[in-house]
């Protein structure tokens, strides 16, 4: 779908502009600051709500609802529409800054979907700056640059989550292996000797199983415990308590006792019964020790200045009291020494007593749970040991255990021949039966390799999922990289014999220029040839006119793959600054052959030759080019007639009087259809290095090459027989036009420069005739029914045929019979 | 091998070449291939963090 028809409201500076392109390209022509701008800022608007213009870098604080309406519009009355229409439908776009929705009927064509799309990545519009990105760019930023004009940021996006996903999982699969080793060298290294593979842990396994009592495993199995079929060391040790460890411990405490505690404990016990004896000898101080307190607590109630007791009154000496009193303390304070002494001795014997003791207890419990053994032996001895150790607690000094034994019968009692015979019987049956421990910790090791052997298949096979499905991943970035690259170098070569064709039409075959586009690691390579001296950056060597239309060409080629191809307008913001004049025809054949069928092409310059050369070769036309004069505050834009016709604005400025800009206006045209007609009709012009040709290097050799045509046309016409009337109507004419324009020629630049002399000297009346003669001459070369300059057709370097496009005002052969 | 179709985006020729390079690959299992197939419409396949889940799960399908 094609602009059929624009329509800008209030916005951007443009107060009021209507337009119906009908589909065709449209042009803006006009100085800078004219407002042509303002009317792609219009199409940014209404395609995306925004203006790419107002969005890049330092418009920080520029924004659609401030700075879109024209100067003191409201936003509502601020708005943008297009109706886009090809052959079978048509749909009308609206955009008003007040809500920023785009409104239109319908369901919005796929065309116009793509077009919003490419507009909303800024991909429909070429300016210098992106002609800039695709030839001096870093390869990084070009590569950003097509990726996103070839809209395969989601390509990007989709390699590097593949990427992430395989390195992922190569990640995981590294760590699931590990975690498998490690599981592994913890089942190798559970037994007393390491195992150096699965069959050795099978056979270790079977070791253990065997001190158990168990039968071999003919393989291991995850489903097999290594326990399976075993009788736990537990229920060993239920069946015979002397066979567990803790028993064993109680026996040799017990033991121990026998052999060094209790001798141990008779030195101790002899010592106290000694010190107990000297306490008790010592009465009048034991005495003193009962009341010891109370003598303390008199002697501090004691008045040296009272001389009877305070509670019975009777008569007493103070001092001689006093004296009695330290006396008696100092004996009960010998008492206590000594009692402490003894108290001393009884804390350094029970230790020793009550370690026995419990262990027998604890013993008689162990055993007093099963029938097959008797415990009464304990269970005497056991009383015999609880009552000497509470007597021993008690006041010894009152009564020591068993007080008139002698140290052998204490012995006795501690240490009685049944009891020691019935504890080493009992250790000796311990000792006989297999060592509990041993067998837990076999019972134990069995546990935890079978837990570890199913850990580490278990390990074993996530490892290998994981590996597999690394591998696989791997595979599947590398397969998708492959695609991109197969499909991107396909495109790429697709693109660079298109960009190689687009500029040779412009430039010739002048260079082997022969382009690279291709692919590299940190970007996008573009190498071009140098006149047959190696390939190089496009930046390298050539001319800045030649990188711009090397960015223009390049973008050109790319249209064609931008959204499928199907984009349907493409905008080209004055993007041949800097291509030479000479080459600017070519780039305008080039647009209207190759781009203008496929895309409506929006073009915006301030130069008039150029334009002018687009509307020759048919890429504009009149009727779909707007040209802006100039801009004001209050009006907008100010647009030159709405046909675009340079004649038409001659004459309004006649019409307005201001001869000095109708004769400027006359001489800009005048070298413009002069320059055409040269190259028309192939004449011969001057030589100029600087290429600033002017009026007059146009004007004779242009008058000069046209009338020899015209001789030659005769002559031919002559030598056939046919009827040269029109050729001779033409020829008068000419012979008219040119002595006209001889005679007003000089008027021109006096008119156009200030000289102080000259300048100004003409009426609109005296600058007629000079608009005349100029009108006749362009009137000469052109045809005012197919609107082309008349032309010389040759076949190789014989000139064979004079005529113009249509063939209406002349169509005549060059070549004599 | 695919080939491409001019009437479609090159993201679109890329994905299907892709997928065509999946099938025909000696490497790649038939379930992973499947599974990436269906993820393929999504701008990212669904993140990396899905595309793990699925082609483990892949994986341990074609091992069953």
């Amino acid at each position: 779908m094609r602009i059929d028809e624009l329509k800008v409201h209030n916005f951007r500076g443009i107060t009021d502009l209507e337009e119906q392109p009908e589909g065709d390209n449209i042009g803006l022509i006009g100085p800078n600051g004219s407002g042509k701008s303002s009317v792609m800022d219009a199409i940014d608007f209404l395609l995306t709500g925004d203006v790419q213009r107002m969005t890049g870098e330092g418009t920080g604080d520029l924004s659609i609802e401030d700075h879109g309406p024209h100067v003191d519009s409201d936003p509502e009355e601020s708005w943008v529409e297009i109706r886009f229409a090809d052959n079978s439908e048509e749909i009308t776009l609206k955009r008003t800054v007040e809500d920023n929705d785009l409104e239109y009927d319908g369901d919005l064509p796929d065309s116009l979907e793509l077009l919003i799309d490419a507009a909303e990545r800024g991909q429909h519009l070429l300016s210098r700056n992106e002609i800039l990105n695709f030839i001096v760019a870093r390869k990084q930023s070009r590569s950003e640059q097509l990726r996103s004009l070839l809209k395969l940021s989601n390509i990007k996006e989709k390699r590097l989550e593949l990427q992430g996903a395989a390195d992922n999982l190569d990640d995981e699969a590294d760590r699931k292996e590990r975690e498998y080793d490690s599981s592994r060298n913890r089942l190798f290294n559970l037994f007393e000797e390491e195992a150096d593979d699965i069959e050795e842990v099978r056979e270790k396994v079977n070791e253990l199983r065997k001190e158990l009592d168990g039968q071999p495993l003919e393989e291991l199995d995850t489903d097999t415990p290594f326990r399976s079929d075993l009788e736990s060391p537990t229920d060993r040790a239920s069946a015979s308590p002397i066979q567990s460890k803790q028993t064993k411990e109680l026996l040799a405490k017990i033991h121990q006792w026998f052999e060094e505690d209790v001798e141990q404990f008779l030195e101790r016990d002899a010592k106290l019964r000694e010190k107990t004896e000297t306490v008790r000898s010592d009465e009048e101080a034991l005495r003193a020790l009962d009341v010891l307190e109370l003598i303390r607590d008199g002697r501090q109630f004691l008045d040296e200045e009272a001389d009877r007791c305070p509670l019975c009154l009777t008569d007493w000496d103070a001092d001689e009291l006093e004296a009695v009193l330290a006396e008696r303390e100092e004996k009960a304070s010998e008492a206590n020494e000594r009692m402490e002494e003894l108290n001393d001795l009884q804390r350094d014997a029970l230790p020793l007593l009550t370690e026995v003791r419990t262990a027998l207890d604890s013993l008689k419990n162990v055993l007093g749970q099963h029938e097959d053994f008797d415990t009464e032996e304990l269970e005497e001895f056991l009383d015999n040991l609880e009552t000497y150790e509470n007597k021993l607690e008690a006041d010894v000094v009152d009564e020591l255990p068993h007080e008139d034994s002698t140290k052998e019968e204490r012995r006795q009692i501690l240490k009685p021949e049944s009891a020691v015979e019935y504890i080493s019987d009992l250790r000796s049956r311990a000792e006989d039966l297999p060592d509990l421990d041993a067998l837990q910790d076999a019972w134990d090791v069995l546990n935890s390799a079978y837990e570890n052997y199913r850990e580490v298949l278990e390990l074993e096979d996530v490892a290998a999922e994981y590996r597999e499905a690394a591998d696989q991943m791997d595979e599947v970035q590398k397969e998708f990289i492959n695609a991109r690259d197969s499909v991107l170098n396909e495109t790429y070569e697709a693109i660079s014999e298109q960009f190689e064709e687009y500029y040779k039409s412009i430039h010739g075959e002048e260079e082997e220029f022969s382009p690279e586009i291709s692919p590299t690691e940190t970007g996008l390579d573009i190498q071009v040839g140098f006149h047959g001296r190696g390939k190089h950056p496009p930046h390298a060597l050539h001319s800045e006119g030649h990188q711009d239309s090397m960015g223009l060409c390049l973008y050109l080629a790319l249209c064609d793959h931008l959204e499928g191809g199907e984009l349907p307008l493409i905008m080209l913001d004055d993007v041949v600054m800097s291509v030479d004049a000479s080459h600017r025809r070519p780039l305008a054949n080039l647009l209207k052959e190759k781009i203008s069928s496929d895309f409506q092409i929006l073009i915006t310059t301030h130069d008039e030759l150029w334009y002018r050369h687009l509307k020759t070769v048919g890429v504009l036309s009149r009727k779909s080019t707007i040209k802006f004069s100039n801009w004001s505050l209050q009006d907008g834009p100010q647009i030159i007639g709405r046909s675009g016709d340079e004649w038409d604005r001659i004459e309004e400025l006649m019409e307005e009087g201001d001869v000095q800009a109708a004769a400027s206006r006359l001489r800009h045209t005048a070298e413009w259809f002069l320059q055409e007609a040269c190259h028309q009709l192939g004449a011969e012009v001057r030589f100029k290095s600087d290429s600033r040709w002017t009026l007059g290097d146009f004007s004779g050799p242009a008058m000069s090459r046209f009338k020899e045509l015209i001789k030659q046309a005769k002559r031919a016409g002559d030598s056939w027989g046919h009827d040269i009337s029109e050729i001779n109507e033409l020829d008068n004419k000419r012979s008219e036009v040119y002595s006209q324009f001889h005679r007003e020629v000089g008027a021109v630049n006096p008119n156009v420069h200030f000289n102080a002399d000259e300048w100004a000297t003409f009426s609109v009346e005296e600058f007629r005739p000079v608009v005349d003669a100029f009108r006749n001459l362009y009137d000469l070369f052109w045809c005012s029914n197919c609107n082309s300059c008349l032309f010389l057709v040759e076949d190789g370097y014989d000139e064979v045929h004079f005529n113009c496009r249509c063939g209406g005002k002349a169509n005549w052969t060059l070549e004599e019979e | 091998m695919y080939m491409t179709d001019d009437s479609e985006s090159l993201e679109e020729n890329i994905v299907k070449q892709f997928l065509s390079n999946l099938e025909s690959s000696d490497d790649i299992s038939e379930e992973v291939s499947d599974t990436l197939s269906n993820l393929s419409d999504k701008d990212d396949f669904g993140g990396r963090d899905q595309i793990v889940d699925v082609v483990l799960e892949a994986v341990s399908e074609g091992e069953d």
